[in-house]
């Protein structure tokens, strides 16, 4: 895969700082008009999840998420008579080893949130369910000709997984920390060198932790095209440097002199919110505001990308071959994508996360946005930094 | 070792052995792969995490163990035991996730005991670099580990000290002009430390083999060696699943290093119990005792003072550093988690009654078969799953169940999670029982039998009444262990059981404070509860709390 | 009558017996006193007698209890009473509790009046009658003795076994005791053996065993 890309949206590349309504367009729930969903098939399928439970392993970490998935098991429960239990998972790679290792039709996971390594693993063993892009009928109002959402950190979904939200990487930090939207490493020194103690990351391999390497991997060696190949040798060598040379001159400034890390990004958010950090990270475009009415963050905050551009991936919905209830899992999707669904995960007051879907993507205010590096860089630089850091 | 297994029977055999013989065996599967162990060699700061589990496991046991015995040696004269009982109930019942998420509020850089100090003295502006303790650090994870370890290495004193005449000996002592303290530091300490060796050595393992406190409040570059095992049977990459498996064998080998050192350590206190040793002198020795008395204010200060972090934070909505205060209060959270609450709080308390139940039963069971042939089974026995790494097991267990190819229903689930939490609560509510139950007079019995009542008639009638206090106490040790279990319940569970407990942790990983304090309240309040009543219900009419020893 | 067959007591797997009773005969309404140091297994015997399965020893013999051999009997069916030298009388029960405890099986089931009753009268003999409602750790040793033996004599036992029944006893206190007890143990006709080291208590026995 080329330094490409191509797929993504022209919405995003338009510097999407353009704040557009929320929710003006009143919905109907399950008042999708695709061809499909009048087939009889289908009509059969819905049919028969009636009375099922569905067994949905998601992180369980955020209220706004768990808020939302109460939302859609009361939804699903009342318009499918289907019963959705959110499994809370601290990470979602468990509820992987748990379908690596169950057998067909007899596993505990009917349903999961899921992208990058985990889903490549997963689809690559043939433990997904295929085809969900021809069986259930709202995938065909995803964005998919404008979001770059067909290739998951470079894995073809080819149907195994269908888009549900966006993630795009960029910082939350007090007000009066550093002036401008955007925070080029260099700045990044800048402040550290001038405020130490107040600074640190999630450490590797924790996601957040990494995608701030990638961002400032992709900063410093000026968006390099091999870092959009799977990775060699002689690419590691010559940009790797870039990375350490940069990062020993900043982790002597970082909170505890970097001997200790933030377990992961909730954390450092929590230690903004103690006062003990001025910069936390975020995937969700929307956290600022989400936070702020939640009452987890002050609302003295703003935003910045890292760099000129936030790194920018979708996660996704997947079912394993394994699941008891692999139907009515797929009727859940169904569900979780309509517009409805799509609509009440949006809000600011709930969970903010964006839409896949094309009839909302005016909506959405999001960051300019670059490319998640090939999947095959997020093992090497998490190795890579374990190596050199952690002795 | 292998005398001791063959006077049990059967059945025994697969309560006490089989479990944690087969949790062994099939959690180190995948052990053979050689050429793995190469790259496993080479992992970045394995031996730094090696050195941080092997630290925490040594250093936090012996605080604790000291704490204790110096503590006990400061109670002996008010150390009425029921009394030890009452005010050691709340803090051995708290989780230890609840107790360290409490703590971390209380104590941390940006805490409240800082946040006050702002408040009064404007010292910290922002929250102080140079503070201890610090967070995610070694030293907070000994000292939450020390904490919590004191209250039940304290009872087992307490339960332990009355198979000696403490009193004759001491007067004996004085009489050849040694003070109480020092005749006590000389006489009972060497015999408690080979009476305690077993239940010290299983805080030596859960030290060694802790995840979610390590998690919580530990270092991360790296995590002590348990966090990183389960970080690896996280994975899916099968060399990280062969490195659970050598890291797994590392604890192992490790607490056998440590069961050496244990019992080093045991010669070594009586070799040295007619040393003496520097803090019994003065000033050390009046110091010493004034830090044991101290124990109890800030016993109850620590408990009190988390309940209410964790009670205002629950209550808070919008609570950043310095203020000590929220930016207002809400009953939001409680109202919009009560609904989701019940299943959890259900499954916590229903899995919580059960294990209680059954543990208790399986004790009485096990003395009774041992009174009956007139034996006494060696501890390590029964302690058995108590010294061997949790997580070590429980991944024997996990591939035990798909091996068997049981399909993951909820009923299932969750009798393989009772078969968990009844395997490790039954070691500890059989500690708390059995000093106890060895010592009550079975000539009463006799009495009884002849009188014509049979044996369970008299164990009803007077067994019962007479060990009331320490049965209840040994059933509410085992609620609150079964109330504490993550590793087993996450794993055996297939996720089709969500407690309290599971929900607290996953929800940990996030950064809602206020939702984290929520749930850790209501972890922490089932098992002071069920203390509290046994405290109440313990009581027998005629009966002091000493009766039937 | 209690009768006791060629009893022979070994620590399993020794040669050399512990104790050998050829043979002992008590008649109703006498005291045999079996005399023995400490570690003579004459405890054991008393454990043997009244059917404590004792791992720990071979123990081979018979006992007779009104010409009926009891040997294989259980101890709830042998009708032997015990009689402990701390009385242990059952703390968290009132004395009255204490001695209802020990009705016989046949007025078990009986009407709490009826059973009230005859608790009464066993306090009454023994001139308590005012003590039915105190728990036990209130009474004095000599006391705790008398409740003990009622306790013991409430059950109506064929035959009754006391072990050491004196020696927890103030020395002011244990003449009378004694005495007090044998005198009992005639006027209600039940052969006793008494287990003890101290020659005081063989004095006014009908008959002495020395092991």
């Amino acid at each position: 895969m080329g330094r490409a890309l191509p797929p993504l949206a022209a919405e995003l590349m338009r510097r999407c700082w353009l704040a557009l309504l929320l929710a003006c367009v009143p919905l109907m729930a399950g008042a999708d008009s695709s061809a499909s969903t009048n087939s009889k098939a289908w009509q059969q399928q819905v049919a028969a999840a009636q009375g099922k439970t569905v067994y949905f392993y998601a992180w369980g970490g955020s209220q706004g998420v768990n808020n939302y998935l109460r939302w859609a098991g009361r939804e699903l429960r009342q318009q499918y008579g289907i019963r959705l239990e959110h499994v809370k998972v601290d990470d979602i790679a468990t509820a992987v080893t748990v379908v690596m290792s169950q057998a067909e039709g007899a596993g505990a996971v009917d349903l999961m949130w899921i992208n990058g390594e985990n889903f490549r693993t997963l689809k690559q063993a043939g433990l997904l369910r295929g085809k969900l892009d021809v069986t259930i009928p709202n995938v065909s109002e995803l964005a998919f000709d404008k979001l770059p959402l067909n290739s998951d950190f470079g894995e073809p979904v080819e149907g195994f997984e269908v888009p549900w939200g966006i993630g795009q990487f960029h910082l939350l930090a007090r007000a009066d920390s550093f002036s401008g939207e955007q925070l080029s490493p260099a700045q990044l020194v800048q402040f550290a060198q001038e405020n130490p103690n107040r600074f640190t990351y999630p450490a590797p391999p924790e996601f957040h932790g990494t995608t701030f390497l990638k961002s400032l991997l992709v900063a410093l060696s000026e968006q390099d095209s091999r870092l959009y190949e799977p990775v060699t040798e002689a690419a590691a060598t010559e940009l790797l440097p870039l990375l350490w040379g940069y990062l020993d001159k900043l982790h002597p400034l970082l909170w505890r002199q970097g001997e200790v890390f933030a377990q992961s990004v909730s954390e450092q958010q929590r230690l903004l919110a103690d006062g003990v950090l001025d910069i936390a990270f975020s995937f969700n475009p929307n956290e600022l505001e989400v936070a702020a009415q939640a009452g987890r963050l002050p609302a003295n905050l703003k935003r910045a990308t890292l760099g000129a551009e936030a790194i920018t991936n979708s996660h996704y919905l997947a079912i394993p071959v394994s699941a008891q209830a692999p139907a009515a899992a797929e009727v859940v999707i169904q569900f979780l994508v309509s517009r409805a669904a799509q609509q009440q995960k949006a809000q600011l007051s709930g969970w903010g996360d964006p839409s896949v879907r094309r009839d909302m993507l005016q909506q959405q205010q999001l960051f300019p946005a670059t490319a998640e590096l090939h999947s095959s860089w997020q093992d090497y630089l998490e190795r890579a930094w374990l190596e050199r850091y952690q002795h | 070792m292998a005398r001791a297994l063959s006077t049990l029977t059967w059945p025994w055999l697969l309560v006490l052995v089989v479990p944690v013989a087969i949790g062994i065996v099939l959690g180190l599967n995948g052990l053979w792969r050689l050429t793995d162990w190469v790259a496993f060699y080479q992992q970045p700061g394995l031996f730094k995490s090696i050195g941080y589990s092997l630290l925490v496991a040594i250093i936090a046991p012996l605080l604790a163990l000291y704490s204790a015995l110096l503590i006990s040696a400061c109670a002996q004269h008010t150390g009425a035991w029921r009394r030890t009982r009452q005010w050691l109930a709340p803090l051995l019942s708290m989780p230890h996730v609840a107790f360290a998420v409490g703590l971390l509020f209380l104590l941390s850089p940006s805490g409240w005991l800082v946040r006050l100090l702002q408040e009064l003295f404007s010292l910290f502006p922002q929250p102080p670099v140079n503070w201890w303790p610090q967070e995610k650090s070694l030293s907070l994870m000994i000292l939450v580990l020390v904490l919590k370890e004191i209250p039940f290495l304290l009872f087992m004193i307490a339960a332990s000290a009355q198979q000696f005449p403490q009193q004759q000996w001491q007067r004996l002592a004085a009489t050849m002009g040694y003070g109480s303290y020092v005749s006590w530091w000389k006489i009972m300490r060497p015999l408690l430390v080979r009476q305690l060796k077993l239940p010290f050595f299983a805080v030596v393992v859960y030290s060694l083999a802790v995840v979610d406190i390590a998690a919580l409040v530990g270092p991360n570059t790296p995590a002590p060696l348990a966090v990183e095992v389960v970080n690896w049977q996280r994975s899916f990459v099968p060399v990280d699943q062969s490195f659970a498996a050598f890291g797994s064998f590392i604890l192992l080998v490790a607490a056998a290093f440590m069961y050496a050192l244990v019992h080093w350590h045991e010669g070594w206190v009586f070799k040295g119990a007619r040393q003496q040793w520097w803090f019994m002198r003065r000033p050390w020795g009046v110091l010493a005792i004034g830090l044991g008395r101290l124990w109890q204010p800030l016993a109850v200060v620590l408990v009190i003072g988390s309940l209410a972090v964790l009670i205002s934070w629950s209550f808070s909505f919008g609570w950043y550093y310095p203020a000590l205060r929220p930016d207002s209060w809400q009953v939001n959270l409680w109202v919009q988690e009560w609904p989701f609450l019940q299943q959890p709080l259900l499954h916590s308390l229903s899995l919580a009654l059960i294990t209680a139940v059954i543990a208790l039963s399986l004790s009485v069971l096990l003395l009774e078969h041992q009174r009956k042939r007139n034996q006494q089974w060696p501890d390590w026995i029964v302690l058995l799953p108590l010294l061997v790494p949790q997580v070590s097991l429980v991944l024997g267990w996990v591939s035990l169940q798909s091996m068997l190819g049981i399909t993951p229903r909820v009923w299932s689930s969750y009798l393989a999670v009772i078969i968990g939490h009844i395997i490790f609560a039954l070691p500890y509510s059989y500690l708390v029982l059995a000093s106890h139950y060895r010592n009550f007079n079975q000539r009463y019995m006799s009495v009884a039998a002849t009188l014509g009542y049979s044996r369970w008639q008299a164990w009803w009638h007077i067994q019962w009444p007479l060990l009331r206090a320490p049965l209840l106490f040994s059933a509410a040790m085992a609620f609150a262990v079964s109330i504490a279990q993550y590793v087993p319940t996450l794993l055996l569970g297939n996720g089709r059981i969500t407690t309290l407990t599971t929900e607290t942790v996953a929800l940990a990983s996030g950064g809602d404070r206020a939702l984290i304090a929520l749930y850790s309240l209501l972890q922490a309040l089932l098992p002071l509860l069920i203390f509290s009543a046994v405290l109440v219900a313990g009581r027998t009419r005629g009966v002091n709390a000493n009766a039937g020893n | 009558m209690l009768v006791i067959n060629n009893l022979t007591i070994r620590l399993q797997d020794a040669e050399q017996a512990l104790l050998t009773l050829p043979e002992v005969c008590v008649k109703k309404g006498e005291v045999a006193v079996l005399m023995g140091a400490s570690g003579s297994g004459k405890s054991t015997a008393l454990r043997w007698l009244i059917g404590e399965s004792q791992p720990d020893f071979d123990i081979s013999g018979q006992v007779l209890l009104n010409d009926t051999d009891i040997t294989e009997f259980t101890t709830q069916d042998r009708d032997i009473g015990l009689l402990f030298q701390n009385v242990l009388l059952f703390p968290h029960m009132t004395v009255a509790e204490n001695l209802a405890f020990a009705l016989p099986k046949r007025l078990r089931k009986a009407k709490p009046e009826e059973k009230r009753e005859h608790v009464q009268a066993m306090l009454a003999s023994m001139e308590m009658a005012d003590f039915g409602e105190v728990y036990p750790e209130t009474l004095s040793g000599g006391q705790q003795a008398r409740i003990g033996l009622a306790r013991a004599l409430m059950n109506e036992p064929a035959a009754l076994l006391l072990d050491e029944p004196f020696s927890a006893l103030d020395m002011a206190l244990r003449d009378s005791i004694r005495s007090w007890t044998y005198k009992l143990l005639q006027e209600w006709q039940v052969p006793a053996l008494v287990v003890s080291h101290d020659i005081a208590d063989s004095e006014s026995a009908q008959q002495v065993i020395y092991v």
